[in-house]
Order: C-alpha cells, then structure tokens, then sequence
C-alpha cells in the first residue's frame, strides 16, 4: 500500500470512528450527546479546529446570552462580490427592508426573522435568519463561526450562491412558498449525509412569500392543524417549529415557485413532495374581492380558489431561428484543467463571438449556450450568460466546459439561445429563440 | 477485530455502522485496489483515479451513515456504482468531486511519484481484477488474487489472511471452480 492510500485508510477509519461513536455509546446518553456535539463541529461548514479554546455555547447559554450578545465577523458572501448587472444583482438599498415578522425559536434567544430585498436585476429574494438588535444575522454554535457563540450580520447582498442559509429569489409578480424540515439553529440546512446532530438542535423551517391576496396559511403541527396570518402585502410567512421526530433529520427542503401573472393571483404549488410531516402547509387562504377561499385542505375558508389551467411546457423544436452568425474560437486549456475533465491534452475551451439581438434587462431572460455532439445528437452541455446584455452588443464568452479535437466532441455543434430564465419560463408565448448555431469543425485556433 | 479475514463485506458494513472503524479499514484494504484498477480504467489518469477511489470511500462511509446498503456476498458492485457516481459527478463540474470528503472533513493528500507509479502498476490487471471480483466471493477473491496474481505462498496469505493455509487453499479451489462454472455457462 502506498503512502497514499494508507493516509486515505488512516483518515476514512478517524471518520468512521467520528460518525458512528455515538452508536456505541448509546447506553450512555451523556456519551452520546457529547460524541455529537464533537461529531457536528467537525461536519459542518467553516469546521472549527478542535481545540480546548473553542466554546460551545448550548441552547441554554445563547438564550441566557440573548440580551448581549457580542457581534461577529459578517456573513461572507459565497459568492463573491455581487454586481449590479449580473447574477441575482445588488441590493436596492431603498427597497429592502426587514419585516416586523417575528417568530420566537423554540429554546428562546433571538427570535427568526425576514428580510425582504429587492435587487438590480429585478428580484425579489426573501432572506431568514435570527432577528438582533433590529438586524437579521446567524449565531455562532452548531459549528458555525467556530463555535464563537456571537451574533453574525446577513448581508442583504447574501443571496446568490449559497445554499447554505433560507434564501429564496423569484420575480415580482411571482409566489413561493419553501419548506426546509432539518436546518440549524441559525437557518442553514444540515446536509442530509453525514454525522447526525442531536434532534434538538434542529429547526423545520418553512417560510414563502404568497402575494397581496394572502390572508393565512394553515400548516400541520405534531398536535394537528394551525393557522396563522401573513403579512400584509407581500403574503410573508415565517413558522419554525422543532423537529419533533428523529426520523426528519436528514429529509431534504423543497421549494416551489408560482408562475409570474400580472394578474397578481398565481399560487405556487403547495405539493413540496414532502409529505404530511410536521410543519408542512397544508392549505393558503387568499381574498380574491369579496371571495375569501382556499387552495389545499383544512384551512378555515371551505371556498376552493378559482385556479387557472397550468401552463403546458414550451416545446423544444419549433423554435424560430435567427441564424445570425456565430464565431469560434479554439483557446488552449491547461492540461490540469484537460485532466480533470477526463480529456486527453491538448483540448480547448471555445470563445463564442455573436450579435445579440434582444436586449437582457434582469433575471428574467438570458442567454445561453448549447452544446450537442453529432456522433450522439444529444445535448452535452449548456450554460448561460447570467448578465444584462444590451442589443446589438457584440458579445464575446469563454465556453465553461473543454473539448477535445479527437474525441467525439471534435462534431460538437454549439447553439446560442435567447430564453427566458428557469424563474420565468413558466410564462405563456414565451418561447426560447435559437440566435446563432456553429460547428467546432469550423472553430479558428 | 480477530480472525477478520472470513468476514463478509456485509458483516464489516455492520460492525463499521455499530462503531468498529477497523471494519471499515478493513473493507477499504479489500476493495480499494479493485476501485482504483475500475477508476484507471475509465479516467486513464493515475492522479484523477486516485483521487476518486478516496472519494468513493468517502462517499461509501456517507451510505452507510445514512443507511446501510443491502449487501449480499461482494460489496464491489455497490462501490463501483458510488465510483462510477463520482466518476460523472466529476465529468459534469470539470474538477474531480470532492463533496463527501468535504463533508467528512477530510484533508487533501499530496499524490507523489511513487504512489502515480504504483497505480500504473495496477492497470494491467485491470480487467482480470474486474472481471474476477465480479464473480467470486470477497474472500475467494482475495485469496485467488494472492496466491495466482501477486505469486504469493501459501503460508505468507494464510498470515496475512489470518487463517490457515489449509484455509486458504480451499479459498483458491473454490474460486477456480466458480470460474470454471461460469466460464462452461457460458460456452
């Protein structure tokens, strides 16, 4: 066995020691609790070192610390710094807001909390977290932070690319309603492999933003069904409640989003596919004029809601065709980069050069590239430009996948879209248009 | 762990499930060469391979966490398709994935020329690795691959496999009949 291998066995064995102690050391509780609190430190994101130094502050400590709390470092941003003509966008300074919505946490400390912001490229994205001298953060225990037992700020430009906190984006004339059934004390999801954390640090969360026809929502509870109002306006809702049974520790979140109407009555969905667990929204009540009814079952209003046929899916073929023209070109990829895309070196990756010929204003509409190889006239690859693009901009983009010359990909062709984003393709008429179609076989280098 | 060398894929998934690491060490000593020889195969780079079958272990401990597979005879069909997931998991991000072994807190682990050459070493008995653990029970396996690949005595497997030689001669006859078996059905 070489090195290699036996430091990955020396490893795998620590790791199985960490995960399954607590299995042993069930006749114990105090053993067991102790193993998976040791056990989340070290399968959690920003992995504290293990050190005597670090303090762990139980669920006890934080609701005792709650009224002064030291602050910490900020939230960092997963993403990087945003900017205001890609991605979700920036803030809105202006139009960004924290809701008076509070929701108390089951073993006290600072109570949850919404952020409602809105963005440059036209998003509404709804953020929870804990609530702290009238600012929206995380705390510093189950491994996050080191364990530092501080109050950390969620920025409100926090909103792409994490998954690891409630954050949802859609357009503005557009609903959701997201549930997560085993997130931390802080909102980020616990992954559903890995070290079991205690139960009881554990937070089903379900929160959404149903539009200004929104009344209640009613949801179930280990002792049945609730009800409770949204806010005013935008339909917000916030319920956290424990997580009453072991078995929903490694249950996956879900999120469905309604269809954007200018009408402004378009419920998401309320099926996450999660069952009929605790927390789960059973019913949404709306006021449509003088009509106050429902959508799901056991919500006060017995009225069902008028609801309106689902869009069919936009077909594929049919699509009108621009042929503008498209250039490529060959750039050298490094032979890591050829390495780890399982290509033999040299391969390449493909600068696209076209004319756009619709401007992209927000989230809305993108651009995207298609890759289809001849030899399997399937679709390989595609990625989307994700930024604004004004019209009749010459638009240059490095393709973000390699090719190989030799293999089959040397057929590839590569097809530039114009298509509305997954948020809105939803919408009735809006087909994607082909802007531009290209072999590698004619690429330049 | 005593006289672990009988043991069955299953029974070390459930004593590692019950806390015993060395049952998972044990399991990844077993099976370790066969998912490196399977990763070769496909990726024909050693660094790639090797940094997958640390995956697909990773990523195996993950399964058991999360459940404990259904292992009847040999757990290689179970590791191959972990393998093969992060094989194309791999493909998809441009970069080997890494994700179970980030969940696990697992440090990276420099590769060096010595261990690129070993795994070069493995690749001609690729196929014949594959091809033979497919069939044969864990323990035949291991024993036929001590005594006809690596020309080991009988006495140097029976140390290492912590039975008798009488043992493991039984282990190497078994496994010639099974193969002969499946090669006649197949004729």
């Amino acid at each position: 066995m070489s090195e290699f291998e036996s430091i990955i066995k020396a490893q795998l064995e620590g790791a199985a020691e960490t995960l399954f102690r607590p299995v042993r050391a069930a006749s114990s509780a105090e053993a067991l609790e102790a193993t998976n609190r040791a056990g989340a430190r070290r399968r959690r994101r920003r992995n504290a070192p293990l050190i005597a130094a670090v303090v762990v502050l139980a669920g006890g400590a934080i609701a005792a610390a709650a009224t002064g709390l030291l602050t910490g470092s900020p939230v960092p941003n997963p993403a990087g710094a945003p900017v205001p003509y890609a991605g979700y966008g920036v803030p809105v300074a202006a139009d960004s807001k924290l809701l008076s919505l509070r929701v108390a946490d089951p073993e006290g400390g600072p109570p949850w909390g919404m952020r409602i912001v809105r963005t440059t490229r036209g998003l509404v994205c709804a953020q929870v977290g804990r609530v702290y001298r009238g600012q929206l953060g995380q705390l510093g225990i189950d491994g996050v932070f080191h364990n530092d037992g501080r109050f950390h700020l969620l920025g409100s430009d926090v909103l792409f690319g994490t998954s690891e906190a409630e954050i949802q984006c859609v357009l503005p004339s557009q609903s959701f309603l997201s549930q997560n059934p085993s997130a931390d004390r802080s909102g980020d999801p616990v992954p559903s492999e890995g070290v079991r954390p205690p139960t009881r640090e554990l937070r089903s969360i379900s929160y959404g933003l149903l539009g200004p026809h929104a009344t209640s929502v009613t949801y179930t509870t280990s002792s049945g069904l609730l009800t409770t109002p949204v806010s005013p306006g935008m339909g917000a809702y916030l319920i956290v409640q424990p997580v009453a049974q072991a078995g929903l520790q490694f249950s996956h979140g879900s999120t469905t989003i309604g269809p954007p109407s200018k009408r402004g009555f378009a419920p998401p969905p309320l099926d996450l596919g999660l069952g009929r667990d605790a927390n789960t929204i059973a019913a949404v009540t709306y006021r449509l004029g003088s009509l106050t009814c429902a959508i799901g079952s056991g919500a006060p209003a017995r009225t069902p809601c008028p609801t309106s046929r689902p869009p069919l899916p936009l077909p594929r073929t049919g699509a009108q065709n621009l042929h503008e023209p498209l250039h490529l070109k060959l750039v050298k990829d490094t032979p890591r980069a050829c390495r780890a895309a399982f290509l033999n070196d040299p391969c390449y990756q493909v600068l696209l050069e076209f004319r756009a010929p619709y401007a992209v204003t927000s989230a809305a509409h993108e651009y995207s590239v298609e890759t289809r190889a001849d030899c399997s006239n399937k679709p390989v690859a595609s990625w989307s430009l994700e930024r604004d693009v004004k019209r009749g901009e010459t638009v240059k983009e490095l393709s973000n996948s390699s090719f190989s010359p030799s293999a089959c990909s040397a057929t590839e062709t590569l097809q530039v879209r114009f298509q509305p984003t997954y948020l809105a393709e939803a919408r009735s008429g809006q087909r994607p248009v082909i802007v531009a179609t290209a072999s590698l076989r004619n690429a330049s280098r | 762990m005593a006289n672990d060398a009988g043991v069955s894929d299953g029974e070390l998934v459930r004593r590692t499930l019950d806390g015993d690491s060395a049952a998972f060490g044990l399991l990844y000593e077993r099976w370790h060469e066969f998912v490196l020889a399977f990763l070769l195969k496909r990726t024909r780079d050693p660094e790639v391979s090797m940094d997958l079958m640390a995956e697909t272990f990773a990523g195996a401990l993950l399964s058991i966490a999360d459940g404990p597979p259904a292992i009847d005879g040999s757990a290689a069909p179970w590791l191959l398709t972990i393998a093969r997931n992060a094989m194309v998991d791999s493909y998809r991000r441009g970069a080997v994935e890494h994700a179970a072994r980030r969940r696990l807190a697992l440090d990276p682990v420099a590769i060096d020329d010595r261990d690129i050459e070993r795994v070069l070493e493995l690749s001609a008995e690729t196929d014949m690795l594959i091809t033979l653990a497919a069939q044969l029970p864990a323990e035949q396996f291991e024993a036929l691959r001590a005594r006809v690949l690596d020309e080991r005595d009988y006495g140097d497997i029976a140390r290492q496999l912590d039975c008798s030689p009488a043992v493991v001669r039984k282990r190497v006859s078994r496994a010639i009949a099974t193969l002969r078996r499946a090669t006649e059905a197949r004729a």
